[in-house]
Formats: C-alpha cells, sequence, structure tokens
C-alpha cells in the first residue's frame, strides 16, 4: 500500500510531525499521572467520571497521533471513538450500579 | 479535509479488522469486570488493595512512551531514515522488556501474596485480564523484534513499510487497551 | 497439477467419498432409530449405529485432509512428495484398519472388542468419537506420523511459503492432539478434560488451522490474487482462532466439577470464538473481488465460498448460543448440540474437503476443470446438501428447544421419554431431510462420471464450431 506519507503531504512540517509526536507524548504521561493522582483522592464513585474521561482522552489521543488515525478516513476514527464510547459507557453504568 | 485528502489506512486492511476484533474481546471483558464489581463492590476493594498502585501507573508510563517510540519509528521510515527508525524500534522493544520485567515482578508478588485464579472473583479477573493482556505484550515484542531486524536489513523504504506501520497498529492497540484496563483495575476503587 | 507424486492424493479422495456416503447411511439408520426404536434390533443397535456414524466421519475428514496434505504440499513446495510409495502404503493401511475397525464395531459387541484389544491395559475405549479399540488407536499415529514424515522431507526440501508452513504445522498439531485419546483416568473430570482436549482442540483450534490452509490455498490458485495478501489474512485469522480457542475450551468445563472460574473464562473467551469465522467470509469473498481471472471450475469456487459461510452458521452461530454458561444449564447435550455439532462439523470441514477435492479432482484426472454438465450435477449437489443440512440443523434445533423448556425448566419437568415422544415430529423432519441430504450426495456422486472437460481446449473447440 504506497499511501500518501505523512511526510509527503504539504501542510506537513517535518520537524511539525515529530513535535506534535512529543508534545502528544507528553500530554499523555500528565494525564496518567493526573488521574492516578485525582483516582487516590476519593471513591471510585466520586472520582469515576474525571478519571473516566482522562482515559478516554488518552485513548483517543492515542488513536489519533499515535496510531495516526487523524488523517485516515473517517470511518476508521469513527469506529474506535465508537469503541471508547461503548467501553466507557458500560464502565460508567456498571460503576454507577454499584 | 476533503475525501481524497485522506490517507490510507497505514498497515494492511487484514490487520485493523485483527485489531478491531481485539478491541472487541478486550471491551467484552472489560464490561464483564465492571459489572461483576457493580455485584460484589466490597470484595473487590478489597482485592484492589493488594496491588502496588505504583507498579501500574509505571507499567503504564513505559508502555505510553514505548507506543511513542513506535510512533516515532513510523515517522522516521516515513522519511526514509531507515537507521533511525531501527533504533526507535528498539527503544521500544528495550520499554516492552522494561514493562514485561515490571509485570513479573507484580505477578511473583501476587504470588507471594497468596492469590490465584480460584480465591475469589476479584482475583480471578485481575490474574486473567493481566495475564490476558501480558500474553499480547509479548507477542508484540516478537513483531517488533521481527520487523526492527528487518529494518536494519534494509527492508523498508518510506514507499514500502507496511510492516512497519502494522506492528505500530498492533502495539498501539496493545497501549490502548493497558490504559483502560489501568484505570479499571488499579485507580477506579 | 504439476508433479507427478500428486498423484498419490486421489485414492485418498476416492476412499474419503466412498466413506462418506457410508457415514450417511449409518447417520439415516440411525435417525430412523429415533422414530422407531426397534429398527434394526438387535443387530444394529442404535449405540453402534451412531458410534458407526461418527467414526466413519472423522475417518473420511482425515482421509481428505490427508489427500490434501499430499496433493498441495508438493505443489506449493515445487518439488516431488518425499516418497510416493510411502504415502500409498500408508493409504492402504489407513483404508484397512479404518474398515476392519468398522466391521468389528458392527459385527462384535463392543464389550467384546475392548476385551479383545487390550483396553483392560490401556484404557482408551468409551469416549465419543475416540471409540477406537487401542490397536486402532495406535495405528492412526504411525499413520499420521508416516504422513508427516513424508511431507515435512517434502517441505524442508523445497520452497518454504508460509502456507506451506501452516500445513503442515497444523497437521503435525492434528498428531499431537490427538496423544490425550490415550489418557482416560477413572477420575471422570479429568477423563472429560482429556476427551475435550482432543475433541475441542481439533475443531476449535488445529483443524481451523487447516480450513484456512486449504481456503487460502484454493483461493490463491483460483483467483491468482497475490500469495501475500492471502498469507496476511491467514495470519490474523489463525491468530484469532488461538486466542479466543484455547481458553474457550472452559465452555466444556462449566459444571463438570471444574474450578468455578471457567464459567466466566469459558464464556468470554468462546464468545468471541466465531470472530474466526467472520473473517473467514470476509476473507474469501475479498479474494473473490479481487480475481485476477475467472477459473473455469464454478463448482469449487462456490465450495471454496460456501464453506466459510455454512461453517460460520453452524460453528460461529449455533455454537454462540449455546457458550454461554447460563444457557448451556438448560441446553448441554440436548439436540440443540447436535444440531450445532451437525452444521459445524458440515459446514466445516466436509464442505472444506469437497471443496478441495472438487478442485483437485479435475486436475489428478488430468483436466483443468469438468466439463458444464458435471458442474451442473456437482453443483446441484452442493444446493441440496446445504439445504439439507440446514433443515436437519433446524429440526434438532426444534427437538432441542422442546427439551430445554419440558424436561429442564418448570415446575412440573417431563420425564425423558415423554419429551422424547414430544418432539417426535421433528425427528420424522429430521429424517427426511437426511433423505434430501443423500440425494444430494448422490448428485454429488454423479458428476464424478459424467464425461466431458472444460478449460481452453474446449473452448477453442466451442468458439470453432
Ligand atoms: C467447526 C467448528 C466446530 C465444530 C465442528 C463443532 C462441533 C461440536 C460438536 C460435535 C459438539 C458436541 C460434542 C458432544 O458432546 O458430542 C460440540 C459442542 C459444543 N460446541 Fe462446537 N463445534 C465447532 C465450533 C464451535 C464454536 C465456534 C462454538 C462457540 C461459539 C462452539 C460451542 C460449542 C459448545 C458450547 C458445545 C457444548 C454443548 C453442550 O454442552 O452440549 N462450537 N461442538
Ligand atoms: C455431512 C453430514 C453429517 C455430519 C457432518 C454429521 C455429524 C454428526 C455428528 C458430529 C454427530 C454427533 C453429534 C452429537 O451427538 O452431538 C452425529 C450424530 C448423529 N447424526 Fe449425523 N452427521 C451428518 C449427516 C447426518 C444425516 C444425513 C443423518 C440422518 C438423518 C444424521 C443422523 C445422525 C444421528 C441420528 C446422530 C445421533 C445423534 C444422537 O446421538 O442423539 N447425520 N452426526
Ligand atoms: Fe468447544
Amino acid at each position: 500500500m504506497s499511501a500518501p506519507t505523512v511526510a509527503t503531504l504539504p501542510s506537513q512540517g517535518l520537524s511539525g510531525a515529530r513535535l506534535r509526536l512529543t508534545l502528544v507524548w507528553l500530554l499523555l504521561m500528565l494525564l496518567t499521572v493526573a488521574s492516578v493522582e485525582l483516582g487516590a483522592h476519593g471513591t471510585a464513585r466520586q472520582t469515576l467520571s474525571g478519571v473516566l474521561l482522562l482515559a478516554l482522552l488518552k485513548g483517543q489521543f492515542l488513536v489519533d497521533h499515535f496510531m495516526g488515525l487523524r488523517r485516515v478516513h473517517r470511518v476508521w476514527r469513527a469506529l474506535m471513538a465508537a469503541w471508547l464510547a461503548t467501553v466507557g459507557a458500560l464502565i460508567a453504568i456498571a460503576f454507577l450500579l454499584a | 479535509m476533503r475525501a481524497q485528502d485522506r490517507e490510507a489506512l497505514p498497515g494492511d486492511l487484514a490487520i485493523w479488522i485483527f485489531i478491531f476484533a481485539e478491541l472487541l474481546v478486550f471491551g467484552i471483558l472489560f464490561a464483564v469486570y465492571a459489572f461483576a464489581r457493580s455485584a460484589h463492590v466490597a470484595l473487590f476493594n478489597q482485592g484492589q488493595a493488594l496491588l502496588d498502585r505504583r507498579l501500574g501507573l509505571a507499567n503504564t508510563l513505559v508502555l505510553i512512551t514505548s507506543s511513542y517510540a513506535v510512533a516515532r519509528a513510523t515517522e522516521a521510515i516515513h522519511r526514509d531514515r531507515v537507521q533511525a527508525c531501527g533504533r526507535w524500534l528498539l527503544a521500544a522493544l528495550l520499554l516492552g522488556s522494561l514493562f514485561v520485567g515490571i509485570k513479573c515482578h507484580e505477578f511473583a508478588r501476587d504470588a507471594q501474596a497468596g492469590m490465584n485464579l480460584s480465591h475469589d472473583l476479584f482475583q480471578m479477573f485481575y490474574l486473567s485480564l493481566t495475564g490476558f493482556h501480558f500474553l499480547h505484550v509479548v507477542m508484540g515484542m516478537a513483531i517488533l523484534a521481527a520487523v526492527a531486524a528487518k529494518t536494519f536489513a534494509g527492508g523498508y523504504r518510506a514507499h514500502d513499510c507496511t510492516g512497519v506501520e502494522t506492528a505500530g497498529a498492533w502495539w498501539h492497540m496493545v497501549d490502548l487497551v493497558w490504559i483502560i484496563l489501568f484505570i479499571l483495575v488499579y485507580v477506579l476503587r | 497439477m504439476n508433479f507427478r507424486s500428486q498423484l498419490v492424493a486421489k485414492p485418498y479422495f476416492v476412499a474419503a467419498l466412498a466413506l462418506f456416503l457410508g457415514q450417511i447411511l449409518f447417520g439415516l439408520i440411525a435417525g430412523f432409530q429415533y422414530v422407531d426404536g426397534t429398527f434394526l434390533f438387535p443387530a444394529i443397535p442404535f449405540s453402534v449405529s451412531r458410534m458407526v456414524h461418527t467414526n466413519l466421519l472423522i475417518v473420511w475428514l482425515l482421509m481428505a485432509f490427508m489427500g490434501a496434505a499430499y496433493f498441495i504440499v508438493p505443489e506449493e513446495a515445487q518439488t516431488e512428495l518425499y516418497s510416493p510409495r510411502l504415502a500409498l502404503a500408508t493409504f492402504w493401511v489407513f483404508l484397512v484398519a479404518g474398515a476392519l475397525t468398522i466391521l468389528a464395531y458392527l459385527l462384535v459387541p463392543y464389550s467384546d472388542l475392548a476385551a479383545a484389544t487390550g483396553n483392560a491395559m490401556l484404557p482408551t475405549m468409551g469416549r465419543g468419537y475416540l471409540e477406537q479399540p487401542l490397536p486402532t488407536k495406535v495405528g492412526i499415529v504411525l499413520v499420521a506420523l508416516s504422513l508427516l514424515f513424508n511431507i515435512s522431507m517434502t517441505l524442508f526440501k523445497g520452497r518454504r511459503t508460509s502456507l506451506n508452513v501452516i500445513l503442515v504445522g497444523a497437521l503435525w498439531g492434528l498428531a499431537l492432539l490427538f496423544l490425550p485419546a490415550f489418557y482416560f483416568p477413572e477420575d471422570t473430570v479429568k477423563a472429560s478434560y482429556g476427551w475435550w482436549w482432543v475433541v475441542h482442540g481439533w475443531v476449535e483450534g488445529d483443524w481451523e488451522l487447516i480450513l484456512s490452509a486449504l481456503l487460502g490455498f484454493i483461493l490463491i490458485k483460483m483467483t491468482g490474487v497475490d500469495r501475500e495478501i492471502v498469507e496476511k489474512w491467514m495470519y490474523v485469522i489463525i491468530a484469532m482462532t488461538l486466542i479466543s480457542g484455547i481458553i474457550g475450551i472452559g465452555h466444556h468445563y462449566y459444571y463438570i466439577g471444574a474450578p468455578e472460574y471457567w464459567i466466566w473464562l469459558g464464556s468470554v473467551f468462546s464468545a468471541i470464538e466465531p470472530i474466526p469465522f467472520i473473517m473467514l467470509i470476509v476473507f474469501s469473498i475479498r479474494m473473490l473481488l479481487k480475481r485476477r481471472r475467472e477459473n473455469p471450475n464454478q463448482a469449487a469456487m462456490l465450495w471454496a465460498l460456501g464453506t466459510p459461510i455454512v461453517a460460520f452458521l453452524g460453528a460461529g452461530l449455533w455454537g454462540a448460543m449455546i457458550t454461554l454458561a447460563p444457557v448451556q444449564y438448560y441446553a448441554h447435550g440436548s439436540n440443540f448440540t447436535a444440531a450445532h455439532g451437525h452444521l459445524a462439523f458440515f459446514g466445516a470441514y466436509a464442505m472444506v474437503s469437497l471443496a478441495i477435492i472438487s478442485y483437485a479432482m479435475p486436475l489428478l484426472r488430468g483436466r483443468v476443470a469438468n466439463g458444464i454438465a458435471a458442474q451442473r450435477w456437482e453443483m446441484s449437489g452442493f444446493w441440496i446438501m446445504v439445504i439439507s443440512m440446514l433443515a436437519i440443523a433446524l429440526a434438532l434445533s426444534g427437538a432441542g428447544i422442546v427439551t430445554a423448556f419440558s424436561q429442564r425448566m418448570g415446575d412440573h419437568p417431563l420425564s425423558f421419554m415423554d419429551t422424547q415422544a414430544q418432539e417426535q415430529v421433528f425427528f420424522w423432519l429430521r429424517e427426511l431431510a437426511g433423505v434430501g441430504f443423500l440425494a444430494g450426495l448422490l448428485a454429488y456422486l454423479v458428476s464424478f462420471f459424467v464425461p466431458g472437460e472444460a478449460g481452453y481446449d474446449a473452448a477453442v473447440k466451442r468458439a470453432l464450431s
């Protein structure tokens, strides 16, 4: 499959791509620590929405930038987002039922 | 972005179908875990108290970084930087081994604490979920190793790097799943 | 066909079809005994007709797999078979041993057969599908070793394609997974473990690899699609098979005395076992759409496309319906299971065998494809058999549902025999559909005797006349 690659796309500066990946990586690390901190300061009930949202956000960042689905046909990104949303919703329902 | 500006899927269609199948599997496991917990909150809390959150956190950071390395490797090969791609893949592999090391240490700790599949529902879920994910990490490392070897042998070029993209897609999936698994098992209690 | 030694596949295929016919005849006898319990008693009691039916099934499928291996491995390796004579000798050993075993089932009471063949020394007899007396079981292992030796040597001396490695590896797995058949402890839980390692390990693990290898081979040959694409699909299908199937074995451990966690693990992992079957469908259809040439053997194409679809229905859909622990609590061992077993075995393994036979036999008989008339017979056979098998599965499902509701639920459950009486109509329907199946099989067999060939010569002749 010889698709036009990131590098060949005019809108994509070379250093831009690397900078973007690095920023996303730092952000993911930060969000991870934040979610642990948040989770440590309350019961699952209290922190559920925050922790879950942070995780889903991380997931979508990973999908968009690391997996590179940001620039691919929308269906794939939507499928991933749907997976994240479904899993998140099921977890939320289960935890609220508890 | 207009449709024709969009890129083709990185990697093979077959691997993406596989990735979605895997996500479905893990999705089912997560949902089953969450609903089982809702019926046995006390038991799960008690079980989660046996876990060391710091180990889980360390492994999350390791895996995310490893995923970043693979993303850089893919970016490098797109610019035809074969050596850089190979080095980033090696870095990802090293981080993968670190994950495996930490997880093995944790499993040993769990065994010492007397955890096993039959003890209670939480331990069953915790061990089989993380164990199943562990197998994925090991399998992903095998794939990364093969792709890294082929990269150094000059097997990939910017216009012919499906192998790198495919391995990368799989490795990111393993990371994605861990992100959810981590909060479910270690954080939310 | 490019290598002379591939010709040894022919006797294997012919014998497979003959044994298939035998299987169906005994299925019809067993089916009639369901509606008339004294039919053929005491000459052939139900236990014997059932055992002959299922054992013939296993033997003919093994015959077909072996024939396929002797056909495919040299072709893929681009070299002659290591030893065609060994392959031929093995064929006769297997056929004679199989025939003697079936005769012994029919002529000697099972307990006497057990006593005469050393079952007291090393007990192995009695579990379903694995009823063979000890000498036959040892014979199966030896035959398998001969096959493995032969094809492995061929693989090593020739071109090593991924497809070939997968096929040979899966055949090794088939032999290794047969070994628990020799493990039959007194402890019924452990005995069940051993039995399922063979049965589940075969049909929901190793044989699925053989299935994808055979389908992959046929599709490469018939569509001309790049080997690399086909092999990539095979890898992910195999990975998914193993991920789901290995732990999925837990769906047989629910209430037999195994640890309780199997209720969870078995339910979750077996629930995803349909995925590889869905992937097989997507794979075959995509390869068909990407095809680079039209193959004159339309019948083989029909089998190759039908296989993943019916396999998905039988294994994926019908299997999934009874795989969750709470459902199996009521459905276990009922005719619903038999419906699943029939449709799955037929759709996956009988059909893929017929597909490879359909592809290979014309080549082995020196033509590209059979003539139009023969293909018409064959395709009619396809449709009649598939539709009849669906009808059998539906009838058995009806009976299974009645069992679950009347005999196993509610405050006043019926007795076993009263429930059976209620289900008579389904058993009649099954028998009727079974006759239909036999008709389809006969139509299929007729196709081998219709002369004429298709292909370039025939097309040229037609164009010139
Ligand atoms: C081609 C593949 C398959 C074949 C040939 C096959 C065949 C069979 C057969 C013959 C049995 C009955 C065993 C006996 O008790 O005598 C059986 C049982 C069973 N199969 Fe399959 N099977 C296949 C795939 C599957 C799949 C994919 C699933 C799950 C999704 C499944 C679920 C089950 C379950 C749950 C039982 C036990 C039913 C009970 O407890 O009575 N099978 N299978
Ligand atoms: C390719 C076609 C066929 C295949 C693959 C096949 C396969 C099987 C299998 C796997 C079993 C064991 C199932 C179990 O007990 O769970 C079985 C049993 C049986 N089959 Fe078939 N069969 C085929 C055709 C037929 C036909 C045409 C008939 C006749 C109507 C038939 C009648 C029976 C009967 C009566 C049993 C015994 C069921 C019992 O023990 O309750 N089969 N067959
Ligand atoms: Fe099974």
